[in-house]
């Protein structure tokens, strides 16, 4: 069915509207993996650590919502603590890479990454990840079998739709694995793009209000995606406070429900809750 | 600006509400061998969310528009290609799989054209009486080859305020419809530019494309990326069709019925194509 009308989605709570609030770390692994050293300029991925993830936590903590962090492998080794504090917070730490691969990968090697970083994160954490994110947005055709096999239960990299539907594995519609699309080259809801391309925290703000406002009155799907970073990231104290002032915006309105995607995830993959059915436009594509 | 064409009923200027599909052939063009998954899925959304929602805006406001559809992606998305001629609107030309034509030869530019217009009769029934370029590139043989195939208009060109007639050395004649930046949404998007700021834009160009008495070429896209497929998008191409409907010296048409009524009224002799 076209979504941007007809019957809206079952959400928890009996919500009109879930808010996810999605943070991808996003250290130095990202410059390590294109074989940069994070020096100088391209340090940028120091801040999530020391500063970008704190800030995140101290906002969340305010605003009493639990979100969801997706860690590469490779930052998680480094900074093992911060990682554990954002579970002592009740956030939620899926994966995303070991060191933020932005390439298409061949099959042995991505296979190998996303086993090496699930390993990672279910040792710094203590439970493994039932999540995945693409880094930079690509997977191929055999990634979800993969995590699949790893026990995820959702990922989180395409942009073809305004709802949850079932990840294509092997060429099939999946129960066992849910799909979350979200929206990042846009410019909607990824703040990079956005950053990078010089728009001001004032106007960032007023645009993702905008979209909240749209989303709401519309399939009540709003997935915000950022990173604790700085240079393109949200980390540094003025678009922060972008997220703070977001937040407040969003708690102001009536049956919205903040979820982490795992428990999303779980909601969406009840049967009865109707997010199993393939929407006829998607199912075994491409 | 010349005077060569009046718009009908006595209006100022004249608006064509025009959408350029450009669904997953603009990703598969790029890299045919890549699975279009993730970053490479905003053409896909395009056909599954953003064209509805441009459907639905379309048929509350009670505007026909023009549909710039490569083949490839009417005979992917069957459903979408009934609901836009379900709904009035007219279809029209956009390459066979979205290609770039500045790229190919007179022969390789015939081959297209032909795949495209087979795939418009299965589609649709019926062959395009218009076209307008993949990106707007093309070459300089394209719009006489256009015109020898029988096309009425082609719409690329951001060269002049009003559309005008060209012909061939064989005098088969072509409506040019000119395009401009400053009407499409995609020039913003791509920009990073706020929906606030896109509403604004688009009102003050057609303000001034009115008190030109010119054609204001509306070009929107569906994609998720740098179309306005997206909720928050729609809120600009709304206002402006209000602002359209709220005067009664506009006229709102399709392209081809711009094309037919250029080519009835048009003045002075056409330009070589």
């Amino acid at each position: 069915m076209p979504p941007a009308s007809d019957e809206r989605p079952q959400w928890p709570d009996g919500a009109k509207c879930i808010a996810a609030i999605t943070v991808d770390w996003d250290g130095h692994s990202l410059e390590v993996g294109r074989d940069l050293e994070p020096v100088g300029i391209r340090a940028a991925g120091g801040y999530s650590a020391r500063r970008g993830v704190h800030r995140m936590l101290d906002i969340f903590g305010r605003h009493e919502i639990a979100a969801t962090f997706f860690v590469p492998g490779y930052d998680a080794e480094q900074h093992a603590n911060g990682v554990r504090e954002l579970i002592a917070a009740g956030h939620e730490v899926g994966a995303h890479g070991y060191t933020h691969e932005s390439g298409v990968l061949g099959r042995e090697e991505e296979q190998e990454l996303l086993e090496r970083s699930h390993a990672i994160l279910s040792d710094v954490t203590g439970t493994p990840p039932v999540g995945w994110r693409s880094p930079s947005g690509r997977k191929t055709h055999w990634t979800t079998s993969v995590l699949r096999r790893l026990g995820y239960i959702y990922e989180s990299s395409d942009k073809d739709y305004e709802r949850p539907y079932p990840t294509v594995v092997e060429g099939e519609p999946s129960t066992e694995m849910i799909e979350f699309p979200n929206n990042t080259l846009g410019p909607g809801l990824d703040d990079a793009p956005l950053w990078t391309a010089g728009v001001a925290p004032y106007e960032v703000l007023d645009l993702w209000k905008a979209e909240f406002d749209a989303i709401y009155a519309d399939e009540g799907y709003f997935v915000l995606t950022f990173h604790p970073r700085a240079g393109f990231g949200t980390g540094t104290p003025a678009r922060a406070h972008v997220v703070d002032e977001l937040l407040t915006h969003i708690r102001a309105h009536d049956g919205v429900h903040f979820t982490r995607f795992d428990e999303l995830a779980r909601w969406c993959l009840e049967a009865d809750h109707g997010f199993l059915d393939p929407p006829a436009r998607i199912g075994g594509r491409p | 600006m010349t005077a060569d064409v009046r718009w009908p009923d006595g209006a100022r200027s004249a608006v064509a509400v025009t959408v350029n599909f450009d669904g997953e052939s603009v990703e598969r063009t790029a890299d045919p061998d890549a699975p279009q998954w993730g970053r490479f899925s905003y053409g896909r959304y395009g056909a599954q969310v953003g064209v509805h929602r441009l459907l639905d805006l379309f048929e509350r406001s009670g505007v026909a528009a023009t549909f710039f559809i490569p083949a490839w992606d009417a005979e992917r998305h069957p459903d979408v290609a009934e609901r836009v001629v379900a709904g009035g609107h007219e279809v029209a030309g956009h390459g066979y799989h979205h290609e770039d034509f500045s790229a190919l030869d007179i022969e390789q530019q015939r081959d297209v054209l032909k795949r495209s217009e087979q795939g418009f009769e299965r589609a649709f029934g019926q062959r395009p009486a218009g076209w307008r370029a993949p990106d707007g590139l093309m070459s300089a043989e394209t719009r006489s080859l256009l015109a020898e195939r029988g096309y009425e208009y082609e719409s690329s060109f951001p060269d002049d305020d009003l559309p005008y007639v060209v012909a061939t050395e064989g005098s088969d004649r072509l409506v040019e419809l000119p395009v401009f930046a400053g009407a499409s949404d995609h020039h913003y998007y791509r920009a990073h530019r706020l929906p606030a700021v896109v509403e604004r834009a688009w009102q003050d160009e057609f303000d001034a494309v009115h008190r030109a008495g010119g054609l204001f070429n509306l070009t929107l896209h569906p994609r998720g990326d740098y179309g306005s497929g997206r909720a928050v998008r729609i809120g600009p191409i709304e206002a402006l069709l209000k602002t359209v409907a709220r005067r009664d010296d506009v006229w709102v048409a399709t392209c081809r019925e711009i094309a037919a009524h250029t080519l009835a009224t048009a003045a002075g002799a056409p330009l070589p194509a």
